[in-house]
């Protein structure tokens, strides 16, 4: 059906803002998903979601699975649109945000990462399926397991049989792992030790797990984990990396942990984990293409389709008419394609833009100058970019690859930053090539040529 | 802040001009749950009138809950002062955080401890969006600006906005460095209508007289004066801003309108070129900050500033390099080196060192100007058109044209599309690129850039102001190109007797003059009218810029052409070795050849061969 938009040009921007906003990870089957969501990726042979579903699907028992994205790049949305394909073929789907578990700005330890997988596991459990969440909960479970074993966490109460009780207990041991660093430290100084033991403890517990799923859902078939937002576990602002080292050392020298047996586990990591740990299999949900990798970066049709199909979404036929004017067949609207063209393909750029026309639109439709205004207005977010970077992106924009130097964690500060901030964006087609934020090639460039040193004369003989 | 300060500020940041203030309100009219904001203001007094004015985009004052941010308490306390917040009324619509006014020593600390909150609140958020279903502000320096992304990439979401807030046409602009960023671009505010000082003085004239009014009188005078300098009444201007003054050191008891109202008698005298008055009041100006505010606070340099700016456009460049280097070392320690002011302090700077033949020392600074404005500004803002001018003389003195050309059409544009296409900052616009275009032989091009020039500042400032007869020189320059010799010779007359008025006799704008007349007057066949002139060329540049300025050489050189024509050739030897061994000194200086160092070198080679003398020896490499 239709959305009913308001006839009246005044309430109009409104009406688009309150679309645009919509921001937050829609999942198919949402009455917004389908008025507002094109899917990335559909019908092209490196849609990445449909990979890892064929790779779940091939792989009857367990399977392991890592895929990276970008910030704003609409990962989420694309994993929900993984969970339904797999809900829709009988999998029992669990979906956990690593985010509710840990902090993004300290270090994961392979102890406390156990334990918030089987929790994670658990609560996802509890929310789709009725189950009893004291009796059969991992976190009653991990409770337990630290009484019986007598693991004295010394000034943090987690004994079963004291004031707090069954599921308070395992709440409290939730919220103080992820909340009280002391306590995530005391506990991993404990379990440090007792890993084996740990790790036997979460196997059982998702052996019971998936038995339970498996009956309270009706299905043969083995379940998947997806534990999103991995990606999102950070260093703050520093010199030294210790967050980004202990995700390393996870993924890097834990992975037969991360694979629970009989699980199909789903992790995104994050990009720059490629450099670090280049032989890891990853799907990369990578940027749409605009253009393609060559020298005049010649127009990508497909990946032009799919940003128009996002902004006539948002905007429906009727407000892009009203809003941008001239609009021709298939959403070709001269205003809104050079808001395209500047997003570079990033959808949360592309929206953006969007939203800053709508901010500066008094008067319908909207005018050239407007549009340079909203542009201007985001690529000052973006300055400035000091003369070293500059070279680097240069070269980058040049030779449609990473020309990362070394992996030393100064050099993998800078390219995460680079693609954190979208000055550099991954694409593929066959290959994964690199380019510059088309908003930033011009003043790139200019750097460039401003600092480039003069021509040395050859010296006379 | 002083009891003036809110009407004064209401003049600095007129809101309902400002495009940033006016995104803000658009930006709450249209969004409605979390969204996160970042408002960048020049100074704390800008942030804490911002803040003043909030209930007009909101419609109440309870519907904005203010967070102090204590940078000493870390981002830490300010992350806890937010999530302590449990209980927010639903009616609360903005929460706003902001910094008090600190000490100028603890600026730079500060703005170190906005970064690490911005990283902070990024962290928690999604608890900020869950918990607040309002919008989020942040107000600070522009500083913020550049790490935004780095250390708040996912609040910096789609449903965020960044808003700049600057002053309108001010007297903290002009301590800025703005009038006297070049000696060719005196400021004349910036856009926007100023409002209507015949209103303003209507005002003013109902509490003339009545006992205990006459400080607001005298800050409706200043505003009067303000809105009838922007809008080039000078007259006007200068009675109510005089007035004021008079009225403020008699009766006020507030030290920043007056040190405000100095600064702007000066900029007007300095607008209307009676230097003497203009120096009186700029020195009243560093005074008053001295003794107020101390040595080492912003207001001091930009009386420094504004000082060393006269002192240059006097021509006594050696006087104003220590002060303008005070004022820079001031601003970089109070504001830190990304602030505007600084910007405008390194322009100047380097305005200065151009002046004085050390171009390789200005052009990064003039570099570092014109990044710092854009990161603060973006890049159409008019500070960077000037940025963009000055950086263009200095690449065309360096035989960079095209990059040259490049920037000043890039300024053009900017100032066009900011003050619209009559206004005298497009005038100098249109001169500068049309006397590049000259000086590449494109003359059909140029010819009506500089007539379109001359007619805007005729109708701005009367037909005897000194801009009026750079127009006439540039006009001159492109008749004589064109071989239309009569009508040039008149134009540079003209010129010349103005500014002869205006800056006195041994000014080196008259020395241009002089020897523009002298090279008509040779081309003309009147070698005889011509040399008297050329030599007092030389003497006024030798006396200003010291005998061994490139502009000696090219006066050298002029008068050497001249008694060629009448066969002294001995005598021009004399000087054409002089010249071109002045502009082979400038070569191995800045690492660029002079402009006019083939020219000199040729016609050196030439002479020689009519001596029949080989060149080499011991004179200069002309080869």
């Amino acid at each position: 059906m239709s959305p009913i938009i308001p006839p009246d040009d005044s309430l109009l921007p409104k009406w688009l803002s309150s679309r645009l906003n919509v921001d937050a990870p829609l999942e198919p089957g949402e009455p917004l998903y389908q008025a507002l969501y094109e899917p990335l990726y559909t019908n092209d042979p490196d849609d990445p979601i449909q990979l890892i579903f064929q790779d779940i699907a091939f792989n009857e028992v367990q399977s392991l699975n890592f895929i990276s994205g970008f910030r704003g790049s609409g990962k989420t949305t694309e994993l929900f649109r993984l969970r339904k394909q797999l809900q829709d073929d009988d999998y029992f789907v669990a979906y956990a945000n690593a985010l509710d578990y840990v902090l993004p700005s300290e270090p994961v330890d392979i102890s406390d990462f156990l334990i918030v997988l089987a929790g994670s596991f658990s609560d996802s459990l509890a929310d789709q399926l009725e189950v009893d969440p004291v009796k059969e909960s991992w976190w009653t479970r991990i409770v337990h397991y630290l009484t019986k074993t007598k693991v004295d966490l010394e000034g943090f109460d987690v004994k079963v049989g004291g004031k707090a009780a069954g599921a308070d207990v395992g709440l409290n041991f939730k919220t103080s792992l992820k909340q009280v660093p002391s306590f995530r430290q005391k506990l991993r100084e404990k379990m440090a030790p007792r890993l084996g033991e740990l790790r036997n403890e979460v196997q059982k517990f998702f052996v019971d797990a998936i038995k339970l799923a498996k009956k309270k859902s009706k299905t043969e078939k083995n379940v998947v984990l997806i534990f999103d937002q991995l990606e999102q576990l950070r260093d703050a602002l520093g010199d030294k990396a210790p967050v980004a080292d202990s995700v390393t050392s996870l993924i890097g020298n834990h992975r037969e942990d991360l694979q629970i047996p009989s699980v199909h586990c789903v992790y995104t990591v994050p990009p720059w984990l490629k450099f670090k740990l280049p032989g890891l299999p990853t799907r990369l949900l990578y940027n749409v293409k605009l253009c393609n990798n060559d020298d005049d970066r010649t127009r990508n049709g497909a990946g032009w389709t799919t940003m128009r199909n996002i902004v006539e979404r948002r905007f429906t036929a009727d407000g892009m008419r009203r809003f941008f004017g001239d609009v021709g067949p298939h959403g070709a609207s001269p205003l809104a394609d050079q808001l395209i063209r500047f997003s570079g393909g990033h959808f949360r750029d592309l929206l953006r833009l969007l939203r800053e026309t709508l901010l500066r639109s008094r008067k319908l439709p909207i005018t050239r100058e407007i549009m340079n205004s909203a542009i201007v207005n985001l690529r000052a977010s973006f300055l400035p970019i000091p003369v070293k970077n500059a070279f680097w992106l240069n070269e980058i924009g040049a030779k449609r690859d990473s020309l990362l130097k070394d992996t030393s964690a100064e050099s993998i500060r800078q390219m995460t930053l680079f693609l954190d901030t979208h000055c550099v964006m991954i694409h593929r087609n066959g290959n994964e090539w690199y380019d510059v934020h088309p908003i930033i090639r011009e003043e790139i460039e200019e750097i460039v040529k401003r600092e480039q040193p003069a021509p040395q004369a050859p010296a006379s003989t | 802040m002083s009891q003036s300060a809110p009407e004064y500020l209401a003049e600095l940041y007129r809101l309902e001009e400002l495009e940033g203030w006016q995104l803000l309100a658009r930006h709450l009219e249209l969004t409605e749950g979390f969204s996160f904001v970042v408002v960048l203001a020049p100074d704390d007094a800008a942030v804490a009138y911002l803040r003043s004015r909030l209930p007009d985009l909101v419609g109440t004052p309870e519907a904005v809950r203010r967070v102090v941010f204590d940078p000493a308490a870390g981002a830490g306390g300010l992350a806890e002062s937010l999530l302590d917040m449990s209980s927010l009324p639903e009616t609360i619509r903005i929460i706003w955080i902001d910094a008090d006014a600190v000490d100028p020593e603890q600026i730079p600390a500060r703005d170190a401890a906005w970064r690490e909150a911005l990283a902070r609140l990024n962290r928690y958020r999604n608890t900020l969006q869950e918990r607040f279903r309002c919008t989020l502000v942040m107000a600070g320096p522009f500083g913020l600006q550049k790490f935004l992304r780095e250390a708040a990439p996912d609040l910096w979401s789609i449903r965020s906005l960044v808003c700049r807030i600057e002053a309108v046409g001010s007297a903290r602009m002009i301590g800025e460095g703005i009038f006297s960023l070049s000696r060719d671009r005196e400021d004349m505010g910036l856009p926007g209508d100023p409002g209507d000082p015949a209103e303003t003085l209507a005002e003013a004239e109902k509490i003339r007289g009545k006992p205990g009014r006459e400080i607001l009188l005298a800050q409706l005078l200043h505003r009067t004066g303000r809105q009838a300098y922007r809008r080039l009444q000078w007259d006007l201007a200068l009675k109510c801003l005089r007035e004021a003054f008079d009225l403020e050191e008699a009766h006020g008891g507030d030290p920043e309108l007056r040190f405000e109202l100095a600064n702007d008698i000066a900029l007007l005298f300095h607008d209307l070129a009676k230097w003497d008055r203009a120096f009186h009041y700029c020195r009243r100006a560093l005074e008053i900050a001295e003794n107020h505010f101390g040595q080492s606070h912003p207001m001091t340099a930009t009386a420094l500033n504004n000082l060393a700016a006269l002192l240059q456009a006097t021509n006594r460049l050696s006087e104003a390099e220590p002060l303008i280097r005070r004022a820079l070392a001031i601003d970089e320690a109070r504001l830190g080196k990304d602030h505007p002011s600084v910007a405008s302090m390194l322009s100047n700077l380097a305005q200065l060192l151009k002046a004085t033949n050390r171009l390789a020392d200005a052009e990064p600074l003039m570099r570092q100007a014109l990044s710092i404005d854009e990161a603060s500004f973006g890049k159409e803002h008019p500070r960077l058109a000037i940025h963009l001018n000055n950086l263009a003389k200095l690449l065309r003195a360096t035989n960079r044209s095209s990059e040259a050309e490049a920037l000043l059409r890039r300024a053009l544009a900017i100032d066009e599309g900011t003050f619209g296409k009559e206004h005298p900052k497009v005038a100098i616009e249109l001169n500068n690129l049309a006397e590049l275009l000259r000086a590449t032989n494109r003359l059909v091009e140029a010819e009506p850039l500089i007539r379109r020039a001359l007619a805007i500042d005729e109708a701005s400032f009367g037909n005897e102001h000194p801009r009026v007869a750079t127009d006439l020189n540039n006009l001159a320059a492109f008749l004589r190109a064109a071989n239309r010799l009569t009508e040039a010779e008149r134009l540079i007359r003209r010129a010349l007797a103005i500014d002869e008025a205006s800056f006195g006799k041994e000014h080196p704008r008259v020395a241009i003059e002089l020897n523009n007349l002298a090279e008509l007057l040779r081309a003309t066949n009147r070698p005889a009218e011509a040399e008297p002139l050329m030599r007092r060329a030389l003497a006024i540049d030798e006396a200003s810029f010291g005998n061994e300025h490139p502009t000696v050489a090219v006066d050298l050189n002029n008068l050497a052409q001249l008694l060629q024509d009448s066969n002294r050739l001995a005598e021009a030897e004399a000087l054409l070795r002089r010249a071109v061994e002045i502009l082979d000194v400038f070569g191995k200086q800045t690492g660029y050849e002079h402009p006019g160092m083939q020219k000199a070198a040729a016609n050196y080679r030439r002479l020689l061969e009519a001596l029949g003398k080989q060149p080499g020896g011991s004179g200069p490499d002309v080869v």
